[in-house]
């Protein structure tokens, strides 16, 4: 059955928890939420039942700047998963927030960034997953 | 305890197969294991400890139970490792450890996997990777590979050349293994970039070929090893390091678990990498033997590819890696494909590899390396008599 990217092979969904539903519906609306350790102040993404440095339980939510640099990226000819054949080529790279945390997303336009661009959130589509853009300096 | 008390006493590998239609894994870990108690010279009444792997999709419980009782073993001890591609390595210093706890004498350790490509099984995971990278078309491992080569290259301005080398340095020792998957298909440099790009700026031919197969290992006591009428192969270090599972969560994008891990194997051995002959080098990409040769301080960072220019890796050279050819030249059967580096160093130290031995072999660092450079284990091996 076709999906909404119009490819034959279904894709592997979005999967929440109750813990990470806050995460994901920021993210539909365009936010990164981060979370924040109240006793030694590590900031840590993705979401957890503690502080992964100090493993306090006194963690709170807070909205990113979405601003980071790319760490490495890669451009995707060949999916590991055939649901994305036919968007490829498209680029996937992991970002070190100004937070602190890294996390791997999307990055807009595909196959025009290099390693230390600076990039921020961009716009929330239809996937309800984080996509990010270079930020061209000038 | 002194991991020189310990010894492998046996080994044995399938050759690596494209497919294994009709078979189970249970069959093949039945052929592989009683391969390597020949070799070792063992009875199965004498192996009284076991280990096993993860049979994903297979047997999803109570494995080290289900294979002792194909095999017909009843272990005093028994366990499973999970550590993707450093499960074999693992795998040898846990059995020697079981044995100085008195816990056996002489463990199997066996991997053996199937591979039906019409039947390709999807995990059901439900853990942070799945929900925090599949969904962005993260799938797989060549793209977390491809992003540790991408910056290795911004890193250090390595080339397209100095990756392409290590498939081209593997498949040139795999000519002289008749058991390897690409026997009888040498390549260059130009056949590897002009194969197409995967995930920047990883090509198909910096890959591993996903094989059907199998390898077991048996651990004793030094002493009983030592019955044997040739070399046996001591144990001398052993080190672990496990520092995150995806890429994004990596310790450093400078050096991997494995500096550790060696680092680590080299102090309990009293002797480093630079001292081994053989270097029998987890390679399940091209960009992983490029960053093992610097995290095992063989050369400076990002001088890899030179390194490998300045020295002769066939078994006529100094220095050996992975005279098998390599899971890029023999081709990977999943977990059993890292215990394949263990079997080679061992033959490689007594003397035993035909057709590729390299002479005076004496001591060799085999590592093993699971999910994106998160994994790490080391292990130092030294020939007696
Ligand atoms: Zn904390």
């Amino acid at each position: 059955m076709p999906d909404a990217s119009g490819s034959s092979v279904p894709r592997p969904g979005l999967v929440t928890t109750p813990l990470t539903q806050a995460y994901w519906q920021a993210a539909s609306e365009g936010r990164l939420l981060l979370q924040r350790c109240l006793d030694c102040g590590q900031a840590q993404h993705y979401p957890r039942s503690l502080c992964a440095k100090c493993w306090s339980r006194q963690v709170e939510s807070f909205d990113g700047s979405g601003r980071g640099r790319i760490v490495t990226f890669t451009d995707i000819t060949m999916p590991g998963h055939p649901a994305w054949l036919e968007e490829a080529p498209y680029t996937i790279a992991i970002i070190e927030l100004e937070e602190g945390p890294r996390l791997l997303a999307r990055v807009d336009p595909p196959t025009a960034v290099t390693v230390g661009d600076l990039v921020r959130l961009a716009n929330p589509d239809r996937d309800g997953i984080h996509r990010f853009e270079v930020i061209r300096e000038g | 305890m002194r991991w020189s008390d310990y010894a492998v006493a046996g080994v044995a590998e399938l050759p690596p197969k494209r497919t294994s239609s009709g078979t189970t894994t249970l069959e093949l870990i039945g052929r592989v294991s009683a391969m390597a108690a020949h070799d070792a010279g063992i009875a199965p009444a004498d192996i009284d400890g076991l280990i096993v792997g993860p049979h994903v999709g297979e047997t999803p419980q109570h494995v080290p139970a289900t294979v002792a009782e194909y095999l017909g073993l009843r272990p005093t001890f028994a366990d499973i490792v999970d550590l993707g591609g450093a499960t074999g390595t693992g795998m040898v210093w846990r059995a020697a450890a079981a044995i100085a706890a008195g816990q056996a004498e002489t463990v199997l350790c066996v991997l053996a996997n199937t591979r039906d490509p019409e039947r390709s099984l999807r995990s059901p995971n439900r853990n942070p990777i799945r929900e925090f990278e599949v969904p962005y078309g993260a799938s797989g491992a060549n793209q977390a590979y491809a992003m540790v080569a991408q910056r290795y290259l911004a890193d250090h301005g390595a080339t397209a050349e100095d990756l392409a080398l290590v498939a081209v340095r593997a498949r040139e020792n795999a000519q002289r293994n008749r058991d390897a998957v690409f026997y009888g298909r040498p390549i260059t440099v130009e056949d590897v970039l002009e194969s197409p790009v995967v995930a920047s700026p990883l090509h198909l031919l910096e890959v591993v070929m996903p094989c059907a197969g199998g390898a077991a290992v048996i651990v004793t006591t030094a002493e009983r090893a030592a019955r044997d009428p040739r070399a046996s192969v001591a144990l001398q270090g052993a080190g672990e390091y496990i520092t995150h599972r995806a890429l994004s969560h990596a310790e450093s994008f400078d050096r991997s678990p494995l500096a550790t891990a060696i680092a680590r194997a080299s102090e309990q051995a009293g002797f480093g990498a630079a001292d081994a002959q053989v270097l029998s080098l987890y390679d399940c990409y091209s960009i992983v033997v490029l960053v093992t040769l610097e995290d095992a301080g063989l050369c400076e960072r990002g001088t890899a590819a030179e390194w490998l220019r300045r020295n002769d890796t066939s078994p006529e050279g100094n220095v050996t890696l992975n005279p098998h050819g390599g899971q890029l030249g023999c081709g990977q059967s999943d977990l059993a494909g890292g215990m394949g580096h263990i079997v080679e160093a061992v033959r490689q130290l007594r003397g035993d590899a035909v057709g590729r031995q390299m002479q005076g072999a004496r001591r060799a660092l085999v590592t093993g390396n699971g999910a994106t450079l998160s994994e790490a284990v080391a292990l130092m091996l030294e020939r007696r008599g």
